[in-house]
């Protein structure tokens, strides 16, 4: 028992470093890239030298990195994430406004995801017929090779729901693997011999098949859901759907250093969380 | 009457009645380009914001789109004294803002303090700021508002059209309004949804109130092709701007629907870099000081090919700062820019290069070779970038054409000076040449070709200086204009910005929206918004 929560512990202080050292990366990319700290206001003939003294002025507060990571943090462990240069806003409320979007296409997709990979999955198992198994290869062969900014161009002039391009990225990578995961675990000779006793299909399904490669489907949801998240900023920035994906690449278009911090952490959390999700699970049910 | 002569009236009743009742009420749509950053009017910096101001704020005097000239608004009349630094407004009576709070002249001193207070930064109160010293407001009477500024200020009643009256007591702050509608709903990154002002002042001829329309809906949409997909599918019944490669297509295929407003006041220029500490080599330095090499590639350049290719022939070559559509300002006397490659070469041999095999050389024998810089993501301006390009190639010079991210650029052409040519637009919002006056002196920042001089570099510059400060303080509208016309002059002398060409003003408006009249002015499309009317939506014909 002891031992576990120790486990716990270590692993959930390595998900805690992970997700800051992500965010540093991150804000250092930000801060060294060409034109941080400008201002496109800056050009405006209108402005006083004044106002573009303040404007700049602005900028130059989180210009130290490493203090501005620090007032960041401290900020942080207070419940303040600081506030957007560009938008001039409370980041809290920047993404209180947006998450729900994001994460109701994220969890739409990957559903809609699951659903049809298992199915096809399944089918090309049961019947195993060659057509079947060809055809599903090869559209999401197709599907794998297509980049998610593709897929979320057909989707705007398709005008599907931003949750189906997310469900279409994700679908080829899932489809691919449950394929051989199931082919796998029909091939095991228990199943060959349940079957061979007639025992029914829905059955070996339930009892056989799905408990044997449980750990192997958690991990895989896990990862699903990180993939699908990380669609989703392409996808939500062309199709103008007002998620954390749009809100994303603004920020890194408008070099809006606070904003982009917190999103990465966001993101790297969301996406760390997914993946021990899929660890844990995959471990407690072996 | 018989029954059925009752009946027949009733039906000719109705015929007449509703045609006119399908007129007014409806919801206009159409799309805002990006986030609006702000709701507060004196903060507004942003054409997003800038447009919402429009459609809800409430301004003393208002500059006619149409006729360029002011029109009384809250203002019934107005007054500007002698020494152009007093203004005396006379305010209607019993106007009431959106949420019933009533306007007085309390209201008028409140937004302009906030306006003018430093730590605000608007942009909007930078316009009005001349010289050093506060600002004084007195009201005197509840609709009487004395205004005066610590320096004469050029074209003062015109700078108030932008300067959307805030409540001094309602507790809704900045939402409450005097405009056509307030705002009603706003999600961010989605749309922001603006009701009709119950409480509006203004009435048509007939004492009908306005504005017709219900409501507006602005959908938040950067994607400018989503935007003209949505049109064509009648989702939308507005584009304020089209691209003239949008425009052509549907022109194609539905020419009702475009509209062409005509040359606009936005401008495209190429500018050679003249910053003295520009990490650039001396020789190139050179090149870019000398008044006839900067002429040289002016003469070089086929405007009217920059006009037919890259936009489809809906714009206008450039003659100098000012666009033809500006009536009043326009130098009418400058000589249209000319396209002569031969002329060029012989103004390049009298400034000392050389054009052997086919390629220019300057007195020491180093090629002519330059790099320009513009914004990635502007079709139009690389495209104007690759035929510069092809067009100075026939006087020998090399281009090499470098696009880079607005925020890199922004650092290139006012921080680090590592450029040689930079092409960009000048948007021009104000007809009125001090909007122009952080461009032209020689002190500014926004001087882009050498900005933040301490002292003018060449004695043009200083002319320049001289010119735009006297017409500042000029007396009459005559005087501005003749220091102005030498400005122009001037400009097109030095070519220190090669003005390229000018834009029209391209729409899309819907056949349903009757009463649209596009201007070249902002905002191009719904600027008479309260006459606006929603007639049924014909099909628009165009592929669904």
């Amino acid at each position: 028992m002891r031992h576990g929560i120790q486990r716990i512990g270590v692993r959930l202080l390595m998900l805690v470093a992970l997700c800051l050292l992500g965010g540093l990366l991150s804000a250092s990319l930000v801060r060294f890239s060409p034109g941080y700290g400008v201002d496109e206001r800056e050009l405006d003939p209108r402005l006083s030298p004044a106002t573009v003294e303040a404007i700049r002025n602005s900028h130059r507060l989180n210009s130290g990195l490493l203090s501005y990571y620090g007032h960041y943090l401290a900020g942080a462990v207070h419940g303040d994430f600081g506030s957007s240069e560009w938008l001039q806003r409370p980041i809290s409320s920047l993404i209180k406004e947006r998450l729900p979007v994001t994460g109701r296409s994220v969890l739409m997709g990957v559903l809609v995801a699951w659903v049809v990979a298992l199915a096809i999955s399944l089918a090309t198992v049961f019947f195993r017929g060659y057509l079947l198994d060809i055809s599903g290869t090869l559209v999401s062969g197709v599907l794998i090779a297509l980049p998610a900014a593709v897929v979320a161009i057909f989707s705007v002039y398709l005008r599907t729901p931003v949750f189906l391009a997310i469900a279409l990225v994700t679908f080829p990578k899932l489809f691919r693997y449950l394929r051989n995961l199931l082919a796998h675990a029909y091939a095991q000779p228990y199943i060959l011999a349940a079957q061979a006793r007639g025992i029914g299909q829905a059955r070996i399904l339930f009892h056989h098949v799905l408990p044997l490669a449980a750990p192997a489907l958690f991990a895989l949801l896990g990862v699903s859901l990180s993939m699908a998240f990380g669609a989703a900023i392409p996808i939500e920035a062309l199709c103008d759907s007002p998620g954390v994906g749009q809100l994303a690449w603004q920020a890194a278009l408008n070099r809006d250093l606070p904003l982009i911090m917190n999103l990465t952490l966001l993101v790297t959390i969301i996406t760390v969380a997914a993946n021990s999700f899929a660890n844990v699970a995959s471990e407690r049910s072996l | 009457m018989s029954s059925r002569l009752k009946n027949l009236a009733l039906i000719a009743l109705l015929a007449f009645a509703l045609p006119v009742r399908a007129q007014t009420g409806g919801e206009l749509h159409f799309c805002l380009h990006g986030e609006p950053k702000t709701f507060n009017p004196v903060l507004v910096d942003d054409e997003p914001s800038e447009n919402i101001r429009y459609l809800t704020g409430g301004v003393l005097i208002r500059l006619n789109r149409q006729t360029q000239a002011l029109d009384p608004a809250l203002a019934t009349s107005w007054k500007v004294s002698r020494d152009r630094r007093t203004i005396t407004f006379h305010l209607r009576k019993g106007i009431y803002f959106s949420d019933g709070t009533p306007f007085s002249s309390e209201d008028v001193a409140y937004t302009m303090r906030l306006l003018m207070d430093p730590e605000t930064h608007s942009t909007t109160g930078d316009a009005f700021r001349s010289g050093e010293g506060a600002v004084q407001v007195r009201a005197p009477g509840p609709d009487i508002v004395v205004i005066t500024f610590p320096a004469p200020i050029a074209g003062l009643e015109r700078l108030f059209d932008q300067v959307a009256i805030l409540s001094a007591h309602s507790p809704k702050k900045e939402m409450a309004v005097l405009g056509p509608f307030y705002v009603a709903d706003y999600k961010a990154g989605s749309y922001v949804l603006l009701q009709k002002n119950q409480n509006y002042w203004k009435h048509d001829a007939q004492g009908h109130a306005l504005p017709y329309i219900d409501s507006v809906r602005l959908d938040i949409q950067r994607n400018r092709d989503i935007e003209l997909l949505r049109f064509r599918r009648g989702e939308l019944q507005l584009i304020n701007r089209l691209d003239a490669e949008q425009f052509d297509r549907l022109q194609q295929e539905n020419p009702v629907v475009t509209k062409n407003a005509g040359t606009g006041l936005d401008a495209e220029e190429l500018w050679f870099n003249q910053v003295p500490a520009a990490p650039l080599p001396e020789y190139k330095k050179a090149w870019f000081r000398t008044k006839g090499f900067r002429k040289a590639i002016s003469m070089a350049i086929n405007r009217a090919d920059l006009c037919r290719i890259v936009y489809a022939g809906y714009a206008k070559p450039a003659y100098g700062p000012v666009s033809p559509s500006n009536q009043f300002w326009f130098n009418k006397s400058l000589e249209d820019p000319k396209y002569d490659p031969q002329a060029a070469l012989r103004l390049l041999a009298q400034a000392g290069f050389r054009y052997e095999n086919e390629s220019l050389k300057d007195r020491a024998g180093n090629r002519v070779e330059f790099t320009v810089v513009t914004n990635s993501g502007n079709a139009a301006r690389e495209k104007i970038a690759t035929m510069i390009q092809q067009d100075l190639t026939q006087v020998g010079i090399k281009v090499n054409v470098v696009t880079l991210d607005f925020p890199s650029l922004i650092e290139r052409i006012t921080r680090t000076f590592d450029y040689d040519a930079c092409i960009l637009g000048l948007v021009n919002t104000d007809l009125d040449p001090n909007g122009q006056m952080n461009v032209w002196l020689s002190s500014s920042e926004n001087h882009q070709w050498n900005p933040s001089q301490k002292a003018p570099a060449t004695s043009w510059e200083a002319e320049i200086d001289k010119l735009m400060r006297e017409q500042a303080a000029a007396a009459t509208e005559k005087e501005r204009k003749a220091k102005f016309d030498r400005v122009q002059q001037i400009a097109a002398e030095q070519q220190p910005f090669i003005y390229l060409i000018n834009k029209d003003v391209l729409l899309a408006v819907s056949p349903s929206v009757i009463g649209a009249v596009p201007v070249v002015l902002n905002p191009p499309g719904f600027w008479n918004v309260e006459t606006l009317r929603l007639g049924p939506a014909p099909e628009l014909g165009v592929q669904k």
